[in-house]
């Protein structure tokens, strides 16, 4: 096994599902939808925390394109053309590309014809309409445990700065990750150490992406994980 | 079947080929597939000559194919097909078409008919292929509402469910009310699926008596929980007690359609004003309903269109969700009813307009009118 491969294996090692009050606790979670969503303050109830954000014009999309939510129920009209037409699919489209960290899924009633199936193609995952509380949340749990570990957030750091994960600075993120819960200033040292390596894809959506990625591997390797 | 497949299958009137799936010609209406074909086309030459053709960018026919007919390959959406087994004149030229020639004397023809027949069928087809695409979405988008109305009841049962079991659930005490509401919105989504689906339901006349200010008074309960929701004051007034003759399965449809829209493009804190009123006109009383409310104001083109076709305005489109299926249905049903519908616009400022729906039908009886009514706040 080539030596650098193996902080990959440690990453996965790192990264099991949290515990359940771990994960609603920490899970951010946006609803983008012109209309309030009946079971929005059920969610709450349970303890997640759930924004509703009812257009592309409201001031609270910018946290969307800024790396605070971990998942995007998104519905496709209604919500603003301010990125094209097809509003919906075009919101996906802009977030997509901008921060690779969402995990966006379609929340919506409708089907579509062919053109603009896209839209289920390009989402993570479906949540229906009219699916309920507890189908609901399911759903947004098993996301959750699926997006808070370390490793989900290293990819999508890799990806947010143009890095192929196997290159030396692909692993050296890794490395400072593995290392991030090292003395008491563990965290800014590898949040330092990881926005020193080079210029290149350095922004702001990369910068928050490294520090959930830090937060959370910190919290794995506290865990004994 | 599809669209292409049905207008080759039904209508062509010469042979063709399934470039999709090359398999022996079909026979058309009026041109057989040449007994030539029959006899050589196991050969394979014949399906490797259509494999050819149809390969993009496809080529204008005639294509002069091995063993000297003539086909002409046609796109229509993702399938294609050739004309073909016919000897066209002019002629190609070759051996081989002189003698197909004489095989074949009932297939020749004058190739600019092909040609004529070939271009008209692409553009039909394009123009059908519109024609379903439009009626999907009309569909579409009332299934679309179905589903958004059906997730208030389902978490209100779910809530409730949950409430009985002992688990504190966030119960709110009009969660019923709404759950139910949001029902009759189903059925009226429900009715609206069965007018677009079939036009032409009513043939015969309405024969079933309503008095207009009950359906009208109705409607308004039915929408008081959505209009609380998004802080919208719904008022009714009016005086009438007149009867009208209707089909009562889809009647309620108008005044449901125009109250809807109205809360759902009216601003947070304004009012939507619901009336019933009498009026005469060319002889005859009539009973009407009138909603006036703000909201996104509308091009003059599409101010122009609201009734005639599928349409949702710019600024209605980004301010709001909705099948864009609505004012049309509401159309449909009133010209079954021999009613009327106006539709007036007055710019506020850039980003509002107050709107003026009103409908009108010819009134069944002529009763007394009662004294005037005050107007009904929202509850």
């Amino acid at each position: 096994m080539w030596p650098f491969a193996k902080k990959q294996v440690n990453l996965e090692a790192l990264s099991k599902p949290l515990a359940r009050d771990e994960l609603l606790r920490r899970g951010r979670i946006a609803v983008l939808d012109d209309e309030e969503p009946e079971m929005l303050k059920d969610l709450r109830g349970y303890g997640l925390s759930v924004d509703l954000i009812h257009s592309t014009s409201d001031q609270a999309f910018a946290r969307l394109e800024g790396s605070f939510y971990d998942i995007l129920l998104l519905d496709y009209g209604g919500i603003g053309t301010t990125f094209g037409v097809d509003e919906g699919l075009d919101v996906l489209r802009h977030l997509k590309r901008t921060n690779p960290a969402l995990r966006v899924l379609a929340f919506t009633g409708r089907s579509f014809d062919a053109s603009k199936a896209d839209f289920f193609r390009l989402t993570d995952g479906v949540v229906r309409k009219d699916a309920g509380i507890r189908e609901t949340l399911e759903v947004l749990e098993e996301q959750l445990s699926e997006l808070l570990t370390p490793l989900h957030y290293w990819h999508a750091l890799c990806a947010a700065r143009g890095l192929d994960p196997q290159s030396d600075d692909g692993q050296a993120i890794a490395a400072r990750l593995l290392e991030a819960n090292k003395g008491a200033d563990g965290r800014e040292k590898a949040l330092r150490a990881i926005k020193a390596l080079g210029t290149a894809g350095a922004s702001k959506v990369a910068d928050a992406i490294a520090e959930r990625a830090v937060d959370l591997a910190i919290v794995a390797l506290t865990a004994g994980n | 079947m599809s669209i292409a497949d049905q207008l080759f299958e039904l209508g062509s009137p010469f042979a063709y080929a399934n470039l999709s799936s090359p398999e022996i010609p079909h026979s058309g209406l009026a041109i057989p597939v040449p007994k030539y074909c029959e006899k050589v086309f196991s050969g394979g030459k014949c399906a490797a000559f259509y494999r050819d053709i149809a390969r993009e960018p496809l080529q204008a026919g005639p294509i002069q194919c091995p063993y000297g007919f003539a086909a002409w390959p046609i796109r229509l959406g993702r399938k294609s097909f050739a004309v073909t087994g016919l000897i066209p004149f002019p002629r190609l030229g070759g051996e081989r078409e002189r003698a197909r020639a004489k095989d074949a004397p009932e297939n020749r023809v004058e190739a600019k008919r092909v040609s004529l027949w070939v271009a008209q069928v692409a553009h039909l087809h394009k123009q059908l292929e519109e024609q379903e695409a439009l009626e999907m979405s009309k569909t579409l988008g009332a299934l679309h509402e179905v589903r958004r109305l059906n997730q208030t009841v389902v978490v209100v049962l779910e809530r409730q469910c949950s409430a009985r079991d002992g688990v504190d659930a966030g119960v709110e005490d009009d969660d019923l009310v709404r759950a139910w509401k949001a029902s009759e919105l189903i059925s009226l989504q429900m009715d609206a699926l069965d007018v677009l689906s079939n036009p032409a339901m009513h043939e015969a006349s309405p024969r079933d008596e309503r008095t207009f200010f009950k359906v009208v008074d109705k409607t308004v309960r039915i929408y008081r929980p959505s209009a609380r929701k998004k802080n919208v004051d719904l008022r009714l007034s009016g005086a009438s007690v007149s009867k009208v003759r209707v089909f009562g399965k889809t009647f309620h449809i108008i005044p449901s359609v125009f109250i809807d829209n109205a809360i759902k493009y009216a601003p947070n804190g304004t009012r939507v004003d619901v009336s019933v009123f009498e009026e005469d006109v060319d002889e005859a009383t009539w009973v009407g309903l009138e909603v006036v409310s703000e909201g996104p104001p509308a091009t003059e083109d599409e101010e122009k269109q609201l009734l005639h076709r599928r349409l949702r305005g710019t600024a209605a489109r980004s301010q709001a969700e909705g099948s864009g299926n609505g004012l049309l249905i509401a159309k449909i049903v009133a010209d079954q009813h021999a009613g009327r519908i106006t539709v007036v616009q007055k710019r506020l400022n850039p980003r509002h307009s107050r709107w003026k729906f009103r409908f009108m039908i010819q009134r069944l009886t002529s009763p007394k009118r009662s004294p005037s009514v005050a107007g009904v706040p929202s509850r």
